[in-house]
């Protein structure tokens, strides 16, 4: 173990929701989060993590004492209006003063007003299917500002799912509703993700709708029985619904919805009297490569895919 | 690729195996995913009166087509990348599920608008 005096080659990155979570960081509250050497980035965050994939690595403390020396957590404490960090890394002594990055910073740019991300931050979302299109609705929606979440969702991602899921190689095996919760930490570590690793329709109506009770439901699956089902509950619980269906090869889609209480058919009505698409032919697509990053504007990452998705097609 | 008459409205397929071997449909998916997620924002928003996303919503085009780069020519897409609102009559008045016996209107597709709409893509301000 070397001994030499700390080096600040390792600089510490504290993420907090917004100013007033600055109250969680004090003594004893674990922190979560992951070194990544190749930058020489220590990245924590007070907020439990949905797995093991963001381990505990560090601990606030009142102050740092000798003894924490032999800790295999980095310790966290307050000098002055600052925090600093210091332990072991990489066999390397660690003392550097923590950078704390809100939440809100991350919205640079943004055509939402402060009432409309404030009113986000609230709403909760019930996922209802965690593959192709709940995973990414899940993930965009995290990114525009939501913060509470329920996914539910009984499998688990597939081999055959990496194609197309938000998910990727290393999460073949995990349940889907494990991996937004995970993908969406990543996003925004003060989300709240409650999952339903299971077919929540087969507990008693009354867990059902408890499970549903939330600001907006999204329909994310493809079984048409399991969408009527959808709409007939969140319809007299006066829930909002989206419902949305790729038709086959993704050749379109549609998106439709359902505001209790408004004058439009609902579901049950669209599907009774709509003729539908054929099945048809088999359709090869070309490859495609995910698009640049964009950051900063809630709600632009799927204005932009929106366009992105465009190009791809144009590519091929 | 399985095909169902099943389940006509969403992806036919049924199991993982049903999507082996389709490079690119991420993508196409994505297309309608993220139109999805603008309507899912602009309800949540719905209670902001200033919002400019929540003005999207309006009870009378509830119904979006999304057509993608192949659509050309399938279902009701008459060219690539066709989206519309399909305008609907409304509820269906002997629905179970929302019926009201006080609405005189049916939910079939209002054949006129349709062949309007068709013709007028992306020209939602004059719905």
């Amino acid at each position: 173990m070397k001994k030499a005096k700390a080096e600040n080659a390792y600089k510490s990155i504290i993420f907090l929701k917004d100013d007033d979570d600055k109250a969680l960081l004090r003594p004893e509250t674990r922190l979560y989060g992951r070194i990544v050497h190749s930058t020489g980035t220590i990245f924590m965050t007070p907020y439990p993590p949905p797995s093991q994939s963001f381990p505990l690595i560090g601990m606030v403390q009142k102050e740092h004492s000798p003894e924490q020396k032999q800790s295999a957590l980095l310790t966290v404490f307050a000098r002055g209006q600052s925090f600093v960090v210091m332990g072991i890394v990489n066999n390397q002594n660690v003392e550097s003063r923590a950078k704390i990055v809100y939440k809100t910073a991350s919205y640079a740019r943004t055509p939402f007003s402060p009432a409309e991300m404030k009113l986000l931050s609230k709403k909760t979302v019930t996922i209802l299917g965690a593959g192709t299109g709940g995973s990414k609705i899940a993930a965009e929606l995290a990114r525009a500002g939501v913060d509470q979440f329920k996914s539910c969702d009984p499998e688990r991602m597939d081999l055959a799912n990496v194609s197309r899921h938000e998910g990727n190689l290393f999460d073949v095996g995990k349940p889907k509703t494990q991996i937004v919760a995970e993908h969406l930490y990543t996003i925004n570590p003060a989300t709240l993700v409650k999952t339903y690793f299971e077919d929540i329709f087969e507990r008693p109506l009354e867990q059902v709708e408890e499970i549903l009770n939330s600001d907006l439901v999204v329909a994310a699956t493809d079984i048409t029985a399991i969408q009527l089902s959808i709409n007939e509950l969140t319809y007299k619980r006066g829930i909002p619904c989206v419902f949305g269906g790729c038709y086959e090869e993704a050749r379109g889609g549609e998106v439709f919805y359902t505001l209790p209480g408004e004058k439009m058919p609902c579901l049950a009505c669209l599907r009774a009297n709509l003729k539908q698409p054929k099945t048809s032919v088999e359709i090869d697509y070309s490859t495609a490569t995910g698009p640049d990053d964009y950051q900063g504007e809630p709600g632009l990452h799927a204005a932009i895919d929106f366009v992105t998705c465009l190009e791809y097609s144009n590519w091929t | 690729m399985r095909q169902s008459i099943l389940s006509p409205a969403s992806n036919t397929a049924t199991g993982p195996d049903d999507y082996q071997g389709e490079p690119g449909l991420h993508a196409a998916i994505d297309f309608v995913t993220c139109l999805e997620v603008q309507i899912c924002l602009a309800i949540l928003l719905r209670e902001v009166p200033t919002s400019r996303l929540a003005k999207l919503i309006d009870p009378r085009f509830n119904f979006i087509l999304v057509g993608g780069a192949l659509a050309s020519g399938f279902y009701r897409f008459k060219k690539p990348f066709h989206i519309f609102f399909q305008p609907l009559k409304g509820p269906r008045k002997d629905c179970l599920v929302c019926g009201d016996s006080s609405l005189l209107l049916r939910n079939v597709i209002d054949e006129q608008s349709e062949k309007e709409d068709l013709q007028t893509n992306f020209e939602m301000e004059d719905k």
